[in-house]
């Protein structure tokens, strides 16, 4: 197949890191090519995040160049509008409706821009809509938006049920995988009735 | 890190591959300091290799006992940050005079971008000036194949070998093969005087046999598989070297292309490539080294000294896409970055940096000097509590030297892990002097920054055993301090007072200011 390419943006502490790994392993356990590319360190402390998953039969760049991204998962609005160069013409955004002010707006020396989702859909991208943090509250897992938001993107790919069920299993705490999993079909099952 | 289904190859961080590389290659011992993006070798050692894998308090420190390592006839992996390659730069530039014993791989891990560094200073230039070779990987596997290739050449070449990773390589998954471990060297402690003692009747005979060595070493590149023509037919080229190889790629298929993963080479392969090329580009992170050997052979060759690719940041892999000839199609952001309210990297909620930067602001310095950490982000609105910030260990030396000039009130700020690495001659040195400036030690029990590395100030080492442990204030009373007090800096106005009282007095003071990183502090509790 053709190299898929999937930008993750957010905030740092949302749990990217983890999503991207999850999104890179499920497709590495489907016999696919992987490459994964995450950020450490500074950039941790609340500032923004991105991580690149690209998968395929062959793929070169572990970082996605600019217009090649398919899929753009935003955990959060701002930071999703920071990245539309990587999208490829009718790529596909999952979008949680999620503001976090950065401290720049606190401070009074910036605007939080308004109206994101439509932003995104006027540029003629395909939006699917979660309100991911209500979703893993109803799960009982709070923190686990990152795993909502990955349940969408999963409707979008072809990896199998086993494979993604597997993936979580061996990636969250022991403590936490059915809530993970709950959080996973949830995430899921509002993807696809968004499309449909 | 997982396996894949039916096959023995398992997704992995370079900075992982480096690590089990090292672990195949037979090491007995890793050792390092801190610092993004090399950090998480050492972690992934200290937590999956049986054998021995510690943090040391400084650079120079880490690849001194890997040299005793080397002597004692073992397999040594050393790790650092591109700046940290500075403070072991003295050690380093010997060492490859004298050589080495047990194969020592020194990794260093290059930022080009800047994301956690102070400067983005390219590593091979020092393993050029220190005439020693240098491999520079492409991903994870071939990180995984490198390290390995390093010990075996370390040995047959009695040189230390660098390894040069990226922030893009050591921090991106790519599948990589597992093998078995080589068995570990025994124990060999011989003396050899004439390759261990760097005095000045050896020098020139030791400069001669590195001389020597280095120009071998660039023959043995040719069959080493390393630098290599991987596409040809066409009549334009790229040079490539390390991950800017991957991105070279996504240039599309109508280049010819020379990889480059091993310095140093000679020069007849960048001149064999060019020869019958209309246009030659030169990939490469960090500065032009490639391209100024390729001009000299080519006269259409583009990349960072013909301006068109730029000289500073990251080159990524959109450097190319405007010659691409797949039908990829970029629409301008929406938003430019200028346009979008930024978000910088803030203390976390509840840091006791914060708290004790408001006491620091209500005492009023007239000046404060900075350190390396995460206390740096107090530099940034609305706290604006640090004046400079330079390098690891400089805000005791900089307070001292604004103090000489008759100037008071001046204030160093200073981690306690920088102070372990580097800030205790510094003040010795102010004491010495007779400096009159307060220093702020800020201890939040560990190297918070890195990822909660522990220092000797909790006494708990790399593998979390329990380890010799030393008294901060002890330690800053014994280099002279003319006072060493304690405060919690959440109460803001104890701690402010104090403050204000030795920022008056004459001499050197310190303060240190005791709370642990939030992040860990329950789990310090419970310990």
């Amino acid at each position: 197949m053709a190299t898929t390419s999937v930008f993750f943006a957010g905030v740092g502490g949302q749990g990217i890191v983890l999503g991207s790994k999850i999104l890179a392993q499920a497709a590495f356990s489907s016999g696919l090519m992987v490459k994964e590319c995450e950020l450490h360190g500074m950039a941790q402390r609340g500032g923004s995040v991105v991580s690149h998953v690209r998968f395929g039969d062959e793929v070169y760049s572990p970082l996605i160049p600019q217009g090649k991204a398919n899929f753009l998962v935003v955990m959060e609005e701002l930071e999703g509008l920071r990245y539309t160069c990587y999208l490829k013409p009718g790529a596909t955004v999952i979008l949680n409706t999620r503001q976090i002010i950065p401290s720049t707006v606190t401070q009074g020396n910036a605007v939080y821009p308004d109206n994101v989702p439509g932003k995104f859909s006027q540029m003629g991208y395909k939006v699917i809509l979660v309100d991911a943090a209500e979703i893993a509250k109803q799960a009982g897992n709070p923190k686990g938006e990152n795993i909502v938001l990955i349940g969408a993107l999963s409707s979008q790919l072809k990896f199998t049920e086993q494979i993604w069920n597997d993936t979580i299993r061996q990636s969250v705490p022991p403590k936490t995988i059915d809530q993970n999993i709950d959080s996973f079909i949830r995430g899921q099952q509002i993807s696809a009735k968004t499309l449909s | 890190m997982g396996k894949s289904s039916g096959s023995t190859k398992i997704l992995m961080s370079g900075n992982e591959a480096i690590a089990v590389g090292a672990v195949e290659a037979g090491i007995s011992l890793a050792v390092g300091y801190p610092g993004t993006p090399s950090t998480d070798i050492i972690e992934y050692l200290a937590k999956n290799f049986s054998g021995n894998a510690q943090w040391v308090l400084n650079e120079k420190i880490a690849l001194e006992t890997a040299i005793g390592a080397s002597y004692a006839g073992k397999r040594v992996l050393c790790t650092m940050k591109h700046v940290g390659l500075n403070v072991a730069a003295d050690p380093l530039m010997s060492i490859s005079y004298l050589g080495v014993k047990g194969g020592l791989a020194l990794l260093v891990a290059d930022d080009p971008g800047a994301y956690s560094s102070q400067n983005e200073q390219d590593s091979r230039f020092y393993a050029k000036f220190a005439n020693i070779p240098c491999l520079e990987p492409s991903d994870a596997q071939e990180a995984k194949d490198m390290t390995k290739a390093a010990f075996d050449l370390s040995e047959e070449f009695s040189l230390p070998i660098m390894l040069r990773s990226v922030t893009r390589i050591s921090h991106s998954a790519t599948p990589v093969e597992i093998n078995d471990p080589r068995p570990e060297n025994p124990v060999s402690l011989v003396k050899d005087p004439a390759h261990m003692l760097a005095v000045p009747s050896n020098v020139i005979r030791c400069h001669k046999e590195l001389n020597d060595k280095y120009a071998r070493l660039a023959e043995w590149s040719v069959t080493s598989g390393f630098n290599k023509v991987t596409r040809s037919g066409y009549k334009k080229g790229i040079i490539a070297s390390g991950i800017a190889y991957a991105y070279a790629n996504e240039a599309g298929a109508e280049y010819n292309m020379l990889k480059i993963g091993f310095y140093p080479f000679p020069e007849k392969i960048i001149a064999n490539f060019v020869k019958d090329l209309d246009e030659v580009w030169v990939m490469e992170e960090g500065e032009p080294l490639i391209e100024e050997i390729a001009r000299r052979y080519h006269k259409n060759v583009k990349g960072k000294l013909s301006g068109d690719f730029s000289r500073e940041g990251e080159l990524g892999p959109d450097a190319m896409l405007p010659q691409s000839t797949d039908d990829t199609e970029i629409k301008a952001c929406l938003f430019s970055q200028d346009e979008l309210a930024k978000r910088p990297p803030v203390m976390c909620p509840g840091c006791p940096h914060r708290e004790l930067y408001k006491a620091l602001k209500e005492a009023g310095p007239v000046f404060t000097t900075g350190d390396i950490g995460c206390y740096t982000l107090g530099a940034a609105p609305p706290l604006s509590a640090m004046d400079t910030c330079l390098c690891m260990g400089a805000s005791i030396s900089k307070a001292a030297g604004i103090s000489y000039q008759g100037i008071k009130r001046v204030a160093a700020v200073i981690g306690d892990s920088t102070f372990l690495h580097s800030g205790i001659p510094a003040l010795i040195s102010a004491v010495y002097n007779k400096a009159n400036i307060l220093v702020l030690i800020l201890d939040n029990s560990c190297v918070a920054m890195t990822g909660h590395q522990p220092t000797p100030l909790t006494g708990q080492t790399a593998k979390k055993e329990e380890g010799g442990r030393v008294s901060l204030k002890d330690l800053c009373l014994a280099c002279g301090s003319a006072s060493v007090e304690a405060v919690n800096p959440y109460k803001i106005d104890d701690t402010a007072k104090v403050i204000s009282e030795k920022l008056a007095a004459d001499g050197v003071h310190v303060i240190i200011s005791e709370s642990p990183c939030v992040l860990i502090a329950g789990k310090l509790k419970k310990a």
